[in-house]
């Protein structure tokens, strides 16, 4: 048995995409960072980095909570967090490793017992686990370790400890999710889940962030008793409450040099067992009928109404039509959605946060940034409005992976009988309704703070539309020469892209030099529009002959 | 209808894909096209459908060069590719109303042409699905009722029968047969003998990039010896030896 359980790890993790999503780059060769070297080595540079960027903080909080006495904080305070990540991240290993990776069909064939093939799932969550606990925790724990002047027997401990932190927490994220996905159809849409895991962790992050500013903050205003305030935490206290793992194990690190310790690390290894037991009870009750009818997509299977098919076959320009078809596709793939629409959307929140939540000192700070600005002469404004343009075009990654994304349905452009020019300015228009709803927003907070007048708003509309054509045009123009074709997971068409993140910078670059310019020639508002309205549609122009001439000469020689 | 005169593809500049290919079809006949895996099927479709240009030759269908009218030349046919693993993330009837708008087809039009390809092909109740929920024959069905919404008088397909169940390749069959009686061209690539043999006017055998054979079934039956079969002899045209 224990071998078979051993094989079918083994088996799952080379087919599992999660771990090359990580680690390699290309498909067909077989790189040396999909070998076993390749990833320990992966692994320890994490770790060292990691190390490296946390060695000083918990050094210098190591001796400013020792003055106190209160040095064991801190591990009061990793120790649960590293439980807390642990769930976090075991929800979305667990559903994508025990039901979306599809495999589960080819093992049940094989003459393994049904929980052999759980139990290597959960082997393969745990070891994953691992590499996040080795690389963000290990580093912290040892330096403390350090500053402690500890003896062997603390690190034996943390070894022990870190073996066993992850077990309870995995086992209750993997006991929810089977529960959810028996009892519920709701969640067996993979794409869906993705949306909705990837957007939560945006927020997760996003208040994190601000989090950390939050208290950055009050550290700055004097008050150093932040970290016993944050241990406080109702999110500490109910983790120690439902992972009382986290629980035993902190004692166990603290208190390492007494039998008290040795006991509180015989409950954490007893309880964590346990845990395995009673998951692998529920999981053999449950498991296998959750993941039948998981799949990329539902099916209703009806015939449409004839008022559903008359409105499903309205006639439409072909640009237009392309437009939303691309459009559709970017909404719709869950990469494609986290990439390319919600990050151009979230960039406002990151203005809008600060004014509204943040603490009076921020406020005050905002509040003359406003006046500064308020004080700017529209005609400098107004070029500065050409940048956001910039901006706006680059950020959103549409065009600069445009082509890439068409992967091996590229010669799909080829045989239909509609021009490369309709079909990239069918591509550019799509990003143009995401810029749309980013644009809403913007002007939203612009008639908000600074009052600007309709004409202005009409003006400057002008330019942004034109600026972001510009830019645009260009990130295409690098997709064009350098598409990336050749991929199996969508990930790799928008995420490991270079053209996209060369072409951000090269937005930011000209967002930053028309602010420069705004200021340094300080036109009046007809001057300012004239002049850039005139140097932007005359390089759109060239670049449209560009953009055209070099799709036809690159195109004819991709099939 | 459709010529391919002397057209030749050269990949890597070693390896002749098509040599010298020559092929005239004429209105009202299906021709099937056959080979081994890599014998230069795919590289002659892609060449006929505008995904790859010839190195040397021309192409002309319906009078109207590649070359010269790219645009018009590709509205006269409908191409199905050999996989159909496109456009997953739209639903089937947004996949087939986008393909009316790429070849410009009028509103009513086309609601009856969606209607009674759906009808044919048992696909009614799935035009409202996502095609990522379809099965891989589900798939290949709505991208030939993709191709044919435009009514093209070429029909082009790169192994059409793959995947399909008996119900849905009889009617592609048959409605192969149907366009072709009204004075269309269908043109097909398989390595399925039998097929070939039971719908096919004529074929053509390509083995490494040359044409082997070009005629009818009973030309091709004529040079088999009374022991002989039909495969013995396409397995000999298309061996490995020279």
């Amino acid at each position: 048995m224990k071998s078979n359980i051993f094989t079918l790890t083994k088996a799952m993790f080379k087919n599992d995409e999660t771990l090359s999503n990580i680690t390699s780059r290309s498909t067909k060769k077989k790189s040396f960072f999909k070998s076993k070297w390749g990833i320990l080595l992966f692994v320890l540079f994490l770790t060292v980095t990691m190390g490296l960027s946390f060695g000083f903080m918990i050094s210098e909080l190591y001796d400013a909570m020792a003055m106190m006495e209160m040095q064991s904080l801190i591990l009061r305070l990793v120790v649960p967090a590293a439980g807390i990540m642990v769930f976090m991240f075991g929800i979305f290993y667990v559903m994508n490793v025990f039901y979306f990776s599809k495999d589960v069909d080819n093992y049940l064939y094989l003459p393994v017992r049904a929980g052999e093939i759980l139990t290597s799932k959960f082997l393969v969550s745990l070891v994953y686990e691992y590499f996040i606990i080795i690389v963000f925790f290990l580093p912290i724990l040892v330096i403390y370790g350090i500053n402690d002047s500890a003896g062997v027997l603390y690190y034996v401990y943390t070894v022990l400890a870190l073996l066993f932190i992850p077990v309870l927490p995995l086992t209750v994220a993997s006991v929810i999710s089977m529960v959810i996905m028996r009892f519920s159809n709701r969640f067996k849409n993979r794409d869906r889940f993705n949306m909705i895991a990837g957007i939560l962790s945006l927020f997760v992050a996003l208040g994190f962030n601000f989090g950390i500013q939050f208290l950055t903050n009050r550290m700055s205003q004097g008050n150093n008793l932040i970290i016993s305030d944050i241990s406080d935490l109702p999110i500490f206290r109910i983790t120690s409450m439902v992972f009382p793992t986290s629980h035993f194990a902190t004692e166990a690190l603290i208190a390492h040099e007494s039998l008290q310790g040795l006991v509180y690390l015989l409950f954490l290894v007893a309880l964590s067992f346990l845990a395995l037991g009673i998951f692998y009870v529920i999981g053999n009750a449950i498991y296998f009928k959750g993941v039948i009818g998981v799949s990329e997509s539902k099916a209703d299977r009806k015939v449409l109404s004839k008022e559903a098919m008359q409105k499903g076959t309205t006639k439409k320009n072909i640009l237009i039509a392309y437009s939303l078809k691309e459009f559709k596709l970017l909404v719709r793939t869950p990469i494609y959605f986290l990439n390319c629409i919600l990050i151009s959307l979230i960039y406002p929140l990151f203005i809008l946060f600060p004014i509204f939540m943040g603490s009076s000192g921020d406020k005050a700070e905002m509040e003359q940034i406003l006046t500064l600005i308020r004080s700017v002469d529209e005609g400098v404004l107004i070029v500065g409005m050409v940048g956001v343009g910039f901006l706006l075009g680059s950020i959103n990654i549409i065009s600069s992976t445009a082509i890439s994304r068409e992967g091996k349905n590229f010669y799909f452009l080829k045989y239909i009988p509609v021009s490369y020019a309709t079909q990239l300015y069918a591509k550019i228009l799509s990003s143009f309704y995401v810029e749309a709803m980013a644009l809403v927003i913007l002007y939203g907070l612009m008639i908000f703070l600074f009052q600007i007048d309709v004409g202005f708003i009409l003006l400057s509309l002008i330019l942004v539309a034109l600026a972001s054509l510009l830019v645009n045009q260009i990130g295409m123009l690098f997709d064009i020469f350098w598409p990336k074709l050749n991929w199996d997971t969508e990930q790799k068409a928008v995420k490991q892209n270079f053209n996209s993140v060369i072409h951000m910078f090269l937005g930011f670059g000209l967002t930053a030099l028309s602010i420069f310019l705004g200021f340094k020639l300080a036109p009046t508002l007809f001057t300012g529009f004239m002049i850039c309205f005139l140097v932007l549609s005359i390089l759109s122009v060239v670049m449209h002959f560009v953009l055209i001439r070099t799709a036809e000469r690159k195109f004819a020689l991709l099939s | 209808m459709i010529s391919i005169k002397n057209v030749t593809k050269v990949y890597g500049g070693k390896i002749k894909a098509v040599d010298n290919l020559t092929l005239d079809l004429k209105p009202g006949e299906i021709f099937g096209f056959l080979g081994p895996n890599g014998a230069g099927k795919t590289t002659t479709i892609k060449m006929l459908t505008g995904i790859t240009s010839p190195d040397q030759g021309e192409i002309i269908v319906n009078d109207i060069s590649i070359d010269k009218d790219p645009l018009e030349y590709k509205r006269q046919f409908g191409f199905v590719p050999d996989s159909p693993d496109i456009f997953l993330r739209l639903k089937g009837l947004e996949y087939l109303n986008f393909m009316g708008d790429i070849y410009n087809v009028e509103s009513g039009l086309r609601q009856d042409r969606i209607n009674d390809l759906a009808k044919r092909f048992d696909m009614e109740n799935a035009l409202g699905d996502y095609i990522s929920s379809y099965s891989h024959g589900m798939r290949q069905k709505i991208i030939l009722m993709g191709a044919l919404i435009h009514d093209p008088s070429l029909w082009i397909l790169d192994e059409p029968m793959t995947g399909l169940d008996p119900k849905s390749s009889f009617y592609l069959k048959e409605m192969m047969r149907e366009h072709a009686n009204k004075g269309n061209v269908v043109f097909f690539s398989t390595h399925v003998l039998e097929v070939a043999e039971k719908v096919c006017d004529r074929v053509g055998i390509i083995n490494k990039g040359k044409l082997m054979f070009c005629g009818t079934m009973s030309e091709l039956r004529a040079l088999v010896s009374e022991n002989e079969g039909l495969e013995k002899i396409f397995l000999e045209m298309t061996s490995d030896e020279e």
